[in-house]
């Protein structure tokens, strides 16, 4: 269940920006998730309901933008998505392997009103 | 009103870790991260290292990471160390933060290596950057051979792999070969030690593998 503390950090970085812009109301967050987090969005849904509850963002919507594993080649250069856990470069091979995207937890933006 | 933000949700865990590694480095000690399934091997191992590291006259303490009880710390006291409990009431990993409250328990002076042993899981540690200098997947050949597979971060994090209980291969379905082909697809660059800690307390290899990473400080 790491999708709860992935929320409790989230929800004190959507307190802080709401004090910031005085918003009286929090609509909806945006998040920024790479493949590699493997953050599962039912569990993140519920984490995200409890937390909020009560709070200027209950019933606040929760949107998730998902990126897929990019790894760069060292070998060869070549940038490529990873598919099913292959992590092996398709045009040489090599396993010598850099990941560029995949990693991301970000909050992206938030909608609300003051 | 659209607010855009763009901050990393982990970013204040991730400055506290960064903070504490400056002062291990500044300290000279080494700290790594052991991460694993319950029951694959983490304290008996952990055991086994502090014997072979106190032999050569090294200074260990260990911060240990239970979700509710004291046995692995209390396994651990007959080595008269510094060892501090963090219980995570039910959580399922450690963060930056608690680690830094034990290292202000241990007097960094007069220490070599500090080794955490991370909640038994193998998701959520590897997602949080605690402060230590490398991360070690612990993985028993008893859980099965498609670990690496299904938890790929962990694999994609730690620096080095402490394969356990190999004595027991032959009476398991373990197959090394798809075991090091998804270890080494994920992460080419991993160092990887076989071992037996119960049987064979003999980890040559891996006390050379902390020794020359404390070296290179």
């Amino acid at each position: 269940m790491h999708e709860f503390s992935i929320v409790s950090n989230l929800f004190e970085i959507m307190e802080d920006v709401a004090k910031e812009n005085n918003l009286i109301r929090i609509d909806k967050v945006v998040l920024t998730v790479g493949k590699m987090r493997q953050v599962v969005p039912v569990a993140m849904e519920m984490a995200f309901e409890a937390v909020t509850k009560g709070t200027i963002a209950e019933n606040a919507e929760l949107e998730l933008e998902f990126l897929p594993i990019q790894m760069k080649c060292n070998a060869c250069g070549h940038n490529f998505d990873v598919e099913e856990n292959v992590y092996l470069c398709p045009s040489c091979d090599s396993v010598q392997l850099e990941m560029i995207q995949g990693q991301e937890l970000i909050i992206k933006h938030i909608e609300g009103e003051n | 009103m659209e607010i855009t933000v763009m901050k990393n949700i982990f970013g204040a865990n991730a400055e506290k870790a960064d903070e504490l590694r400056d002062i291990l480095k500044e300290k000279k000690v080494l700290m790594v991260n052991v991460i694993g399934s319950p029951g694959a091997g983490k304290t008996t191992i952990l055991e086994k290292t502090i014997e072979s590291l106190q032999k050569k006259g090294f200074n260990v303490a260990v911060i240990e990471g239970d979700v509710a009880t004291d046995r692995d710390a209390v396994r651990l006291q007959k080595y008269e160390i510094p060892i501090t409990l963090i219980n995570t009431d039910g959580a399922c990993h450690l963060e930056a933060l608690s680690i830094e409250q034990s290292l202000k328990g241990f007097d960094l002076e007069k220490l070599d290596f500090i080794f955490i042993e991370n909640v038994g899981n193998l998701v959520c540690p590897a997602e949080f950057d605690i402060g230590e200098q490398h991360k070690v997947a612990v993985i028993s050949v008893t859980e099965g051979d498609d670990k690496p597979a299904k938890y790929p971060l962990l694999i994609h994090e730690a620096s080095v792999m402490l394969v356990n209980k190999v004595d027991l291969m032959p009476y398991t379905n373990f197959n090394r070969d798809s075991f090091m082909k998804d270890v080494t697809q994920l992460n080419g660059t991993m160092d990887i030690y076989e071992m037996a800690a119960t049987s064979d307390p003999e980890m040559t290899d891996w006390i050379g593998w902390l020794e020359s990473k404390l070296k290179s400080l």
